[in-house]
């Protein structure tokens, strides 16, 4: 047992908290300097649409302000980690060792390239594709540093027995956990900025102003639903991994005791593929394109898409393959749910596609600016719908293990259960492969029947492996 | 002073190679002239040596010229394999160990044509990134594009055939998905299906028909379309991309002799209605020898990099065939890597033919039709947003399937410990 | 350039008679050529396998909690070289029944594999899932498992070469 000064609830709350809370900091960071990069890169091919300039160096100040407030959070939140859950830290650690090792190294590198990015953003305008590298290594190490410890929350949801070195690095959902938080910061961050800029826009007193940040309200919301679209179908692989490797967790997820609270997740998500799309018409609208039409039709599609992705399955409750209560036909995976993200997806896509389209020609398209307050406050409510979302995904993955911290292996009851930590040193070095851990079934015992390695074929002299 | 040395030292050697060539051409004048009187050769140097091509952003131009080496390289290794393999049912994978093992230097072989397909691929990906980044699929180029798509698919078919006569487990089990995936095409894929296994089931029929495929209909196909595509481009000129026409940047050096005559040339060109050339570049030299030059050392450092790969990471040979195994799991050739992971993006008897065969054929078919959607004069990434955002959409997407698809093919091996 | 001016010849009598004998013998030499090409390479279209029935293992090898895989050959047949079609039956008790399917995943074709572990049959290939019995529980694939032809010879089962499509079970999610 953990030494238990503080009552198990509220060990479990101030983790979840701090986490939550750094997530939430840590994901928008990572997003916002993608787009601060990307930003100054298109002002450099753009040639002389400073206002691009403008909005780069607006993101990278609150980055390089926000960062300290991402890292404190992380640290108290490791600082209770110590405190509440020492044995679980520790084997946690032990386990990981290197992962948590390159995360720090790519953390001091992160820090090192952001202040220097953003301090001389002044003083090298002459060598803007200095900078630029610059940025580009400050993101390269950003996503390294998110990369390193995703391999640590990964863990916890499927340990793999680590029989090489690479091999703990790469457990089944290290990479579905990567791809998912690449695809979620920059989204993210695409409609923080949104919401930032549709504030700033609902506040301003001149045209010129409103313009400015119309438009930028109009780029985070592309980033937002440009990088959304994958979603679905990266949230998909995760799921299929996770029931590969821990079916439990799978089986609370997405038929158990957490699976209504993955309803609300997707109506979440529906709403954000909604209202982005709602806000793109309202902005094609202004200027009376013939491309509204299509987006409203989009929309539509969305919508029914949306109505279709937030069915339950059943009214009632659900272990596993037993249900009682009320069948909702429609509600079923495959293939409502699985057409309506089809569906979804590709909506999502012709949507931005279009938008960027129409607006293509930047700040100079001359209807920036104008119209209602609806579109700002839709901005408004995505930055919300999709920080609550965030905040949500981390509590649901990190319930669906419960009695587990480490799943199958370590318990909150009985921290004491180590998983199998790191491979024992080989000659070799820390890449070569030492001998694969024992992967045989259970053998069947009757004779004739294939058991690993009985497959009768007649084999040339072997390839030395 | 041993500056001065080494100068008219220098100097001496230029001018004793440059006689030495003179006398060389001298000596040989009258063999070219007899040839002349036969074959339009003098035609032929002034049409396709001496054609002017664009000096700016050429070094993107390379990469069609490697792809063509690649090609040759793998026809050539291709011709040495042949020599040993057997596309038996029983002997297949014998016949590759054999080669692997006792045919001297044959690993390298072997590996020279795998990593050659491998660099293959990946070239045929970057060319057709960088033409659609350069908007050279606009008029008048479209029937360059449309072949260009056409030798994308034969490439992608020509090598996962290659991956299948290999009969061992890999090669067998990504026969055994090729033709499921053909039969799950709606209403001819049984028939495909049967007509490719040549029965209900696997049968050595399937590998001696895959193996035709590979080794004659499609490369003949690749080499007759590649060879078009390729007179298509020396016709109409090397100038579809905008970033020919950029201006020089400050400090750039005057145009040279060379050059001034290339731009001469072109320009009487474009005047003569009998020609297809319509633009012209903002500066421009001659094919022979500048820009072979810069195709030869892409290529160069192309096959060098295969030749190290063959060398330091030889081709395995799998386990052979067992359709009962417990143990292998299959994994798909990497440049399908994006579409297995749409396999699990699309379950059921509906979305199946629905996801796979359709998503794919209507990417193919937005692919053919590209140059006749995008009829935006402008050629500037610009100046065409839509698809520009279009490019790096697919892109990344495809990107991010693949990483998925690897990571799950990776992880493969805990599904069968024991919890 | 001067463009030559094409003559076409007069229309006459002689002029048709010529080209429907032009288009004739290239439409007979054509067919001639194609015809048996055509033939030759959709034939195997129209061929099928014999009925051919394969002992797979004894009953008392049959167990009702775990499918136990056993290989079968069948001779190949329509080849020029004597061949094996090697496949893989699963066989459990389902009360007093004995199925006999296979193991061919009807997602891709990939062999599936029965994971103790897990008490449940997965296919690596995407992950498809079904019961011991064989039937689907999960994952892309759209059908169950097909039955083979099966029969109970004296204290022995024997499969044929002919399988028995399953579909989908009710209510599956």
């Amino acid at each position: 047992m953990e030494p238990s000064f503080a009552p198990e609830v509220a060990r479990r709350f101030a983790i979840g908290f701090l986490f939550v809370a750094h997530i939430q900091f840590a994901a928008l960071l990572i997003g916002l300097f993608t787009l601060g990069v990307s930003a100054e890169f298109f002002w450099l091919q753009s040639s002389g649409n400073s206002n691009l300039d403008r909005l780069a160096r607006g993101i990278g100040m609150v980055a390089a302000i926000m960062y300290s407030t991402g890292a404190a959070l992380a640290f108290a939140a490791l600082f209770f980690l110590t405190i509440f859950w020492p044995t679980f830290f520790y084997i946690l650690f032990r386990a990981n060792f290197w992962p948590f090792v390159l995360e720090a190294i790519t953390f001091a590198l992160t820090l090192l390239y952001l202040l220097p990015w953003f301090f001389t953003w002044a003083s090298m305008e002459r060598f803007k594709w200095a900078h630029l590298a610059l940025g580009s290594a400050l993101v390269i190490s950003a996503y390294l540093q998110q990369a390193m410890i995703d391999v640590v929350a990964a863990y916890m949801l499927t340990p793999a027995p680590p029989s090489s070195f690479l091999r703990v690095f790469l457990n089944p959902t290290a990479v579905p956990l990567d791809m998912h938080r690449l695809v979620g910061d920059i989204s993210f961050a695409g409609f923080v900025v949104a919401g930032f800029a549709a504030f700033k826009a609902l506040r301003s007193r001149q045209m010129e102003d409103r313009a400015y940040w119309d438009w930028v309200g109009s780029i985070g919301l592309t980033a937002g639903l440009g990088f959304l679209y994958l979603q679905p179908a990266i949230g998909v692989e995760y799921m299929e991994e996770i029931r590969a490797n821990s079916p439990a967790a799978f089986t609370t997820m997405m038929r158990g005791n957490l699976s209504w609270l993955f309803i609300v997740q997707v109506a979440f998500l529906s709403i954000l593929f909604l209202l982005s799309q709602a806000y793109i018409l309202i902005q094609i609208r202004k200027s009376n394109l013939p491309s509204a039409r299509i987006q409203g039709v989009l929309l539509f599609i969305t919508l029914l898409g949306s109505l279709l992705l937030v069915q339950p399955f059943v009214i009632g409750s659900s272990q596993a393959y037993a249900w009682v209560g009320w069948v909702n036909p429609l509600g079923s995976m495959q293939p409502w749910k699985y057409i309506a993200m089809a569906g979804m997806t590709l909506s999502a896509i012709v949507a931005v596609l279009l938008f960027i389209g129409s607006v293509r020609s930047g700040l100079r398209w001359g209807f920036w600016g104008m119209g209602g307050r609806a579109a700002q406050y839709l901005l408004l409510a995505l930055t919300i719908f999709a920080s609550f979302m965030m905040a949500l995904m981390g509590f649901i993955r990190e319930n669906s293990r419960i009695p587990f911290t480490i799943f199958n292996n370590t318990t909150i009851e009985q921290p004491e259960q180590f998983p199998q930590l790191m491979p024992t040193p080989t000659p070799g070095g820390p890449f070569t492969q030492p001998t694969p851990i024992s992967t045989s079934s259970s053998p069947n015992g009757s004779p004739g029947a294939i058991s690993s390695g009985n497959t009768g074929a007649t084999k040339l002299k072997e390839p030395t492996p | 002073m041993l500056g001065s040395v080494l100068g008219s030292l220098m100097d001496g050697m230029v001018r004793a190679a440059e006689s030495a060539i003179d006398s060389l051409s001298r000596a040989l004048q009258p063999t070219y002239d007899w040839l002349d009187q036969r074959i339009p050769i003098r035609r032929i140097e002034e049409r396709i040596l001496f054609d002017p091509v664009p000096e700016r952003g050429s070094w993107w131009y390379t990469f069609g010229a490697a792809i063509y080496t690649l090609l040759i390289v793998q026809l050539i290794t291709g011709i040495f394999l042949l020599m040993y393999y057997v596309p038996s049912w029983n002997e297949a994978r014998n016949s590759i160990l054999y080669i692997q093992q006792e045919v001297f230097l044959g690993w390298l072989v072997r590996g020279l044509h795998y990593w050659g397909q491998v660099a293959l691929v990946l070239l045929v990906g970057v060319h057709m990134l960088r033409t659609f980044f350069s908007g050279a699929y606009k008029s008048p180029r479209e029937l360059t594009w449309v072949l260009g798509v056409t030798l994308l698919i034969l490439m992608v078919a020509t090598a996962f055939t290659g991956g299948c006569i290999r009969w061992d487990q890999s090669g067998y089990f990504d026969t055994v998905v090729g033709t499921t995936i053909a039969g799950w095409t709606p209403i001819i894929g049984p028939f495909l299906a049967k007509l490719w296994r040549g029965g209900d089931t696997i049968t050595p029929l399937t590998l001696t028909r895959t193996f035709a495929f590979h080794v004659w209909i499609f490369p003949a196909l690749l080499f007759a379309i590649a060879t078009v595509h390729v007179a298509l481009v020396v016709i109409q000129g090397q100038f579809g991309s905008w970033v020919n026409y950029e201006p020089d940047p400050p400090g750039t050096r005057p145009p040279d002799e060379d050059e001034r005559a290339a731009m001469e040339k072109l320009k009487r060109e474009v005047l003569n209605p009998d020609s297809r050339k319509v633009n012209i570049p903002s500066r421009v030299t001659w094919f022979f020898p500048y820009h072979l030059f810069k195709e030869g050392v892409v290529s160069m450092v192309v096959f060098f990099g295969v030749f190290l790969a063959a060398f330091f990471f030889p081709v395995p040979v799998e386990e052979p065939v067992d359709p009962t195994t417990i143990t292998y799991a299959p994994a798909s050739m990497w440049f399908f890597l994006f579409e297995d992971q749409l396999f699990l993006l699309f379950p059921g008897a509906w979305m199946i033919p629905a996801g796979n065969v359709g998503v794919d054929t209507l990417m193919v078919i937005l692919l053919y039709l590209l140059p006749f959607i995008d009829r935006s004069p402008g050629l500037r990434p610009f100046q065409r947003p839509m698809a520009i955002a279009f490019m790096l959409i697919v892109v990344f997407s495809l990107l991010v399937l693949a990483m998925l698809a690897a990571s799950r093919v990776y992880n493969y091996g805990f599904i069968n410990s024991p919890r | 350039m001067i463009q030559e001016e094409h003559h076409l010849p007069a229309r006459s009598r002689r002029r048709f008679l010529q080209d429907l004998a032009i288009g004739g013998i290239a439409g007979l030499v054509s067919i001639l050529i194609a015809g048996p090409l055509v033939g030759y390479f959709f034939e195997v279209l129209g061929r099928s396998s014999s009925l051919q029935w394969v002992r797979v293992c004894s009953l008392e090898q049959i167990d009702a909690l775990e499918p136990r895989l056993f290989r079968v050959a069948f001779a190949g047949e329509n080849s020029s070289v004597p061949f094996e079609i090697v496949q893989g039956v699963f066989v459990i008790r389902q009360g007093d029944q004995v199925l006999a399917f296979g193991n061919v995943c009807t997602h891709m074709g990939c062999s599936v594999r029965w994971l103790a572990w897990r008490q449940q049959i997965l296919c690596p290939c995407h992950g498809g899932i079904y019961d011991r019995w064989g039937n689907l529980a999960g994952g892309p694939p759209a059908e169950s498992l097909p039955f083979f032809l099966s029969r109970i010879e004296g204290n022995d089962l024997f499969v044929a070469n002919r399988i028995i499509r399953r579909g989908n079970i009710e209510g599956r999610v």
